[in-house]
């Protein structure tokens, strides 16, 4: 009983740690902060839940992000409909401090992350805000790293031509 | 395009700029959630409840008896075996009775069916009356009667050989005698090979290889037997009709194809078409061809049985003529598998019931594999 119980907190040490993250991935893929949280939320339960069923050591956190990005899917089919004239996003009220350069750039990066399709935006983010390798998010996505790797650069593609025609009408 | 650095960094920047989260509830990893995991220790309990019970249900309807349960009679336990063996009874009393009798290989086609082959040893057909012998029933007098089968479908392929103690210095003349009855029915000598006595000079021993028009094979075995005092026999029939039926389909629609590029070719315009046309068409030629060759071969077969009968005068020996003289590796590879299937049959017929637990307990622990698999994927 001790040693499950030292293991539970350090699962949910784990998960806590990784909140902020995984919000954050999920709101990159969902544009919408109360999806995002219940996503991460939602993904968080699951994992606790079948606790007992959990990879051992760091291939947890790829198995991880598999459940954050499977519900946020999940969380994007369902929601599309409504989200779709919430499609601004909600860039956060931007502190004092902030250039407004910045804001607009995150603004004008975050649309297009969004204008991107799924399998493109889900690669993306894993792997440039999550920071798991192309085996890990083949892993998490159920997709042979080739595709991973195909779908990375494609999605650096689009994102390429996207952030230069929106400098460009700047 | 953007290096790996440049899209890290702006991606950092959109992700930073996201709305903060709320904390995350205390409530989540409640003491409630910490307890042990109902919900998936449930459906493990389920699991196994519904894996036992299938594997119990399956145990049951293996071990009763076919008879009960229809369906299992039929695909499992009984029907296969059932109507196995009604058909090894009779090859089986074909095989030893065939030195003897109308019922040798008369028994018959179904002894064919089945390859089956056997050597009488000389104790048991030493009989002084070989007539005598040929009534003897070789099996039990319960067992069943052999099936009627439809004669002029069945395509058989019999060999025999029957090895005949004879007078002394009536060799010669036994062969006369036999090569009468064998060409009386309609057959021909197709192998002569003597042996002279080193004392007389007459012929010690005698192997004659006849050919025989299939209908009449077991009465020139039974005739034959007469002649003298029968040492072994040996018979044996391959069923070669699904070979034969599949032949026959194949060339049926090779035809068709032909008439096909006939037509085509009456059509063509260009020289181009023409040559592809004729290519194909050659293909289909050869192919014909040969299927013709093999269906003539296997109709040959199938309509003379071959008989090798070995002659001896007292005290002479001769080497037992090989059964087929004309063997190929064509014909040991068919031979080779049909044995093969043969010893996989009565495996799994010997091991009977305990087969068709562990065949149910197999398929249920499958399905029972599976559907833990699609709940655990579900969770993810």
């Amino acid at each position: 009983v001790g040693v499950r119980d030292r293991q539970e907190d350090e699962l949910v040490a784990r998960l806590v740690g990784e909140h902020d993250r995984a919000y954050r991935a999920a709101w990159l893929v969902l544009r919408d902060k109360h999806l995002a949280e219940e996503a991460v939320q939602e993904a968080f339960l699951r994992v606790w839940r079948f606790r007992g069923s959990l990879p051992a050591g760091d291939a947890i956190r790829p198995w991880l992000y598999r459940v954050v990005v499977n519900t946020a899917i999940s969380s994007l089919r369902h929601e599309r409909p409504r989200r779709a004239h919430e499609a601004t996003g909600d860039i956060d009220a931007i502190g004092v401090d902030d250039p407004l350069d910045a804001l607009e750039q995150a603004s004008i990066v975050a649309a297009a992350l969004a204008d991107l399709p799924e399998h493109l935006r889900i690669p993306i983010v894993l792997r440039y805000w999550v920071g798991l390798s192309e085996r890990e998010i083949a892993t998490a996505i159920s997709r042979r790293p080739g595709t991973v790797k195909s779908r990375l650069h494609e999605a650096r593609t689009r994102l390429s031509n996207d952030l230069r025609l929106a400098q460009e009408e700047a | 395009m953007l290096t790996e650095d440049d899209l890290r960094e702006l991606i950092d920047s959109a992700a930073a700029h996201a709305p903060a989260p709320s904390p995350l509830s205390d409530d989540l990893f409640n003491a409630e959630a910490r307890q042990p995991s109902n919900t998936r220790h449930r459906r493990g309990r389920q699991l196994t409840f519904a894996a036992a019970l299938l594997v119990v249900v399956g145990a049951v309807a293996a071990v009763i008896p076919g008879d009960q349960i229809p369906f299992l009679e039929q695909h499992f336990i009984g029907g296969g075996g059932s109507q196995k063996s009604e058909t090894v009874a009779p090859a089986m009393a074909a095989a030893t009775a065939t030195g003897t009798g109308t019922a040798g290989v008369a028994a018959g086609g179904t002894a064919a069916r089945t390859g089956a082959s056997a050597t009488a040893t000389p104790s048991a057909l030493a009989a002084p009356d070989a007539q005598n012998v040929a009534r003897t029933p070789s099996r039990p007098a319960a067992a069943p009667a052999p099936p009627i089968l439809p004669a002029d479908s069945a395509r058989i392929v019999k060999n025999g050989s029957l090895e005949l103690r004879v007078g002394k210095g009536t060799v010669s003349e036994s062969v006369n005698r036999f090569t009468a009855l064998a060409t009386g029915f309609g057959g021909y000598v197709s192998e002569t090979h003597t042996t002279a006595s080193a004392e007389s000079g007459s012929q010690a021993s005698a192997t004659v290889t006849v050919r025989v028009p299939s209908t009449s094979f077991e009465q020139l075995l039974s005739d034959t037997s007469k002649l003298g005092e029968v040492r072994s026999t040996t018979t044996s029939g391959r069923d070669v009709t699904a070979q034969f039926t599949d032949i026959e389909a194949q060339l049926t629609a090779l035809s068709a194809t032909r008439d096909q590029f006939l037509l085509v070719l009456t059509q063509a315009r260009n020289i181009g078409d023409i040559l592809a046309v004729q290519d194909r068409l050659k293909e289909v030629q050869v192919q014909i061809d040969q299927l013709e060759g093999q269906k003539r071969l296997l109709t040959d077969q199938s309509s003379f049985g071959t008989l090798s009968v070995t002659l001896l005068e007292p005290g002479a020996t001769a080497a037992v003529t090989p059964l087929d003289k004309n063997r190929d590796l064509g014909d040991a590879w068919r031979e080779a598998r049909r044995n093969f299937s043969d010893a996989l049959g009565n495996v799994v017929s010997a091991s009977g019931t305990l087969a068709v637990v562990f065949l149910f307990g197999a398929m249920i622990l499958s399905a029972a594999w599976m559907i833990y698999r699609r709940l655990r994927r579900q969770i993810i």
